[in-house]
This record gives C-alpha cells, sequence and structure tokens, in this order.
C-alpha cells in the first residue's frame, strides 16, 4: 500500500477515535455531568484531548488533499473526505469508502507494490 | 461556480474570524489571570524579600502589608503619571520598615496634579497594604537633581532622599494615603507561560485552516480551467510522496 494511503488510513483512525472521545465522552461529561463532580472534572480535564484532535486533523486534512488529488477523486468526495474529521463516527464510514474507492479505481496505490523497491 | 468561490470566501473568513477570536481569547485570559494576582492576600514585606535582596520577580504586583514609620523628609514626586487620562505625578514617602532607622521602602501614596497642591506628607507610623513592584530605571536623566520631582521611581534617587538602606522594591498603596486618589498598577505580573495555551493553539489551528482553504480553493479553480485529463498528478508539486512501499 502506497505510503500516503497508509498514513491517511492511520490519520483517519487516529482522528475518528479522539473525536469519539471528545464528543461522545468528554463533552457529555463536561457539560451534563453534575457540576462539580468527579466526572464533570473528568470532562473538563479531558476537553485537552480537543486540541490533540485539532493538530492531528490538521495533518489529516493535508494527508487527505494530496490522497484526494492522487486518487483524482471528483471535489463532491474530496470534501466529503475532508470534513469528515468533524462529524463523530462518519469518518470510519468513510474511511471504509476511501478504501474501496481506491481499490476499485486506483488499485496501483492500495495494493502491494511489486513494480518498485 | 459562484456557489464554489462564496463557500472559499465565508470558509477562509470564518476561519481567519475565529483564529482571532481565541487569539482575543488568549490574550484576555492571560490578562486576567495577571490581575488576578493582584488581588491575592496580602502577605507580610518580610516574607516576600529582605532588604538587600533583589527583587523577586514572581512576586510583582504581589500585595505585601507594611509596617513602619514615615519618613516625611524624604518625599519626592515622579513626574509624567497619568491618572484618569491626566498628566500628574506619583507622591512618594519612604516608609522605614520596623524601627524608625529601618531601612526603608518607598511608597507610591497616590496620585496628585501638581506637587504645589500636595497634602503634607504622612507623619508618625503607619500600616497599610500595598502592591510590591520592581524599582524602575531605565536611564532618564533627571534634568534637576536638587528639587524632589524625579522623572522615575529609582532605589538609587531615593537614597539621596533618607539616611538609611532603601529596599529594591517600592510599594503602591491600594488605598491612596491622606485621600490622595490611589496611583495605577505601574507593572503587572507576567502570566505563566501556559495559562490559556490553549486558546493560542485553537488560534494556530484556525489560521492553519483557513490558509489550507485557501490552498484548496487555488488548486479548484486551476483545475476547473484546465480540467485534468485522469491524472492530475502530473502537475501537482504538492505531492513528493510517490513512494511506494
Amino acid at each position: 500500500m502506497s505510503r500516503l494511503v497508509t498514513a491517511y488510513r492511520v490519520l483517519a483512525f487516529v482522528v475518528g477515535i479522539l473525536l469519539a472521545f471528545c464528543s461522545l465522552v468528554a463533552l457529555p461529561a463536561k457539560y451534563l455531568a453534575a457540576e462539580g463532580g468527579s466526572l464533570q472534572q473528568f470532562g473538563e480535564s479531558a476537553s485537552i484531548m480537543w486540541v490533540a484532535h485539532g493538530w492531528i486533523f490538521m495533518i489529516y486534512v493535508v494527508v487527505a488533499f494530496l490522497l484526494s488529488r492522487r486518487a483524482g477523486w471528483s471535489w463532491g468526495f474530496t470534501v466529503v473526505a475532508l470534513v469528515a474529521g468533524l462529524v463523530p463516527l462518519l469518518i470510519f464510514w468513510v474511511e471504509r469508502r476511501v478504501v474501496q474507492k481506491l481499490k476499485a479505481e486506483n488499485p496501483d496505490l492500495v495494493e502491494v507494490a511489486h513494480s518498485e523497491a | 461556480m459562484w456557489a464554489g468561490h462564496l463557500l472559499a470566501l465565508v470558509l477562509v473568513t470564518a476561519a481567519a474570524l475565529l483564529g482571532y477570536w481565541q487569539l482575543d481569547a488568549w490574550q484576555t485570559r492571560r490578562a486576567d489571570e495577571a490581575r488576578d494576582l493582584t488581588r491575592a492576600d496580602p502577605v507580610s514585606l518580610a516574607s516576600v524579600m529582605g532588604p538587600d535582596d533583589p527583587f523577586p520577580g514572581r512576586s510583582v504586583g504581589q500585595p505585601v502589608t507594611l509596617a513602619g514609620t514615615w519618613l516625611a523628609t524624604g518625599t519626592v514626586f515622579v513626574s509624567d503619571r497619568e491618572h484618569d487620562g491626566r498628566d500628574g505625578f506619583w507622591m512618594v514617602t519612604p516608609l522605614a520598615i520596623g524601627a524608625a532607622d529601618g531601612p526603608a521602602v518607598p511608597v507610591v501614596l497616590g496620585w496628585v496634579a501638581d506637587p504645589a497642591s500636595a497634602p503634607a506628607p504622612p507623619q508618625g507610623s503607619a500600616e497599610l497594604t500595598g502592591w510590591l513592584q520592581p524599582p524602575e530605571g531605565t536611564g532618564e536623566v533627571d534634568d534637576d537633581p536638587t528639587d524632589d520631582v524625579v522623572p522615575q521611581l529609582r532605589v538609587a534617587d531615593v537614597v539621596q532622599h533618607v539616611d538609611q538602606d532603601v529596599y529594591g522594591a517600592y510599594a503602591i498603596a491600594q488605598d491612596g494615603v491622606d485621600g490622595l486618589p490611589a496611583a495605577d498598577l505601574a507593572q503587572l505580573p507576567d502570566a505563566g507561560r501556559f495559562t490559556a495555551v490553549r486558546n493560542l493553539l485553537y488560534a494556530v489551528e484556525w489560521w492553519f485552516f483557513g490558509a489550507f482553504a485557501v490552498l484548496i480553493w487555488w488548486r479548484w479553480v486551476t483545475e476547473q480551467r484546465s480540467p485534468a485529463p485522469g491524472v492530475p498528478q502530473d502537475e501537482d508539486e504538492d505531492q513528493p510522496d510517490t513512494v511506494k512501499t
């Protein structure tokens, strides 16, 4: 698999996990848990992960964009792939779609290359 | 086509504004923290510094309690001090800490419009709370060293007006002494290095996304103009990463 595709998949996975954690665990804990309780405290501290999500998402966006141009995706699909990192859980589905799409349209990017060292 | 340009403009503008908003939040929160230190509970001067110690950098703006005897004859006026937008002077009287011949701390009693209309300097003993400040000194020249008006609150100048040792610091009385309006705090403490760093990181993020939106926009426009025939990577200098593993 090309390095770009591997990087994309790893980043998509990390961004997806972080976003799911931030929006589905940290956010409800911070705003829905009892004020001052230990759960709320946890949510407060865990919110720092938003920063991690944001910075890794920046790398994801760049990599996804490079991949989109390499694979010649339509602009619509490119935008969906980029924005996927902002909608909780969407990115896991998008990542699978991307791999399917690459297998169908750009087999050279996903298959183990024999041609080059 | 127009929708695409419009979307790009909106995204770039939004990212720029959100970045500014975070940067502003970063600055505000740091300024707040700096101000909060000046609202800390007062501590005794002795617990912060001794008469011969250099100024403790972490205690800029720390409220301290001072007890001692006024040295009325050592009163000086510091020129070029603003208060409520008006130019005037700080009235400064040294306070001998402990005994009357103990080391002195210059105390900014308050602001006066004109030394001629200043009240008589305080006498006797006093106990007060003031914000601790490092002495000033950028080498500004005192154009008349014989009078009681000085351009800056320097230890070296105050020493000329008293007979004892002077601390390497001065204090601004929290409540003006003798009914003078309290002087404005000249130097605020530094906020911690990591205070509100999250806002700064967000600001950088937003600007990055704004810049990236511009890049995508530009790529989109170039591809609209000359539709790449299937294999767009030929003209793409942004992708050195063509190595396969």
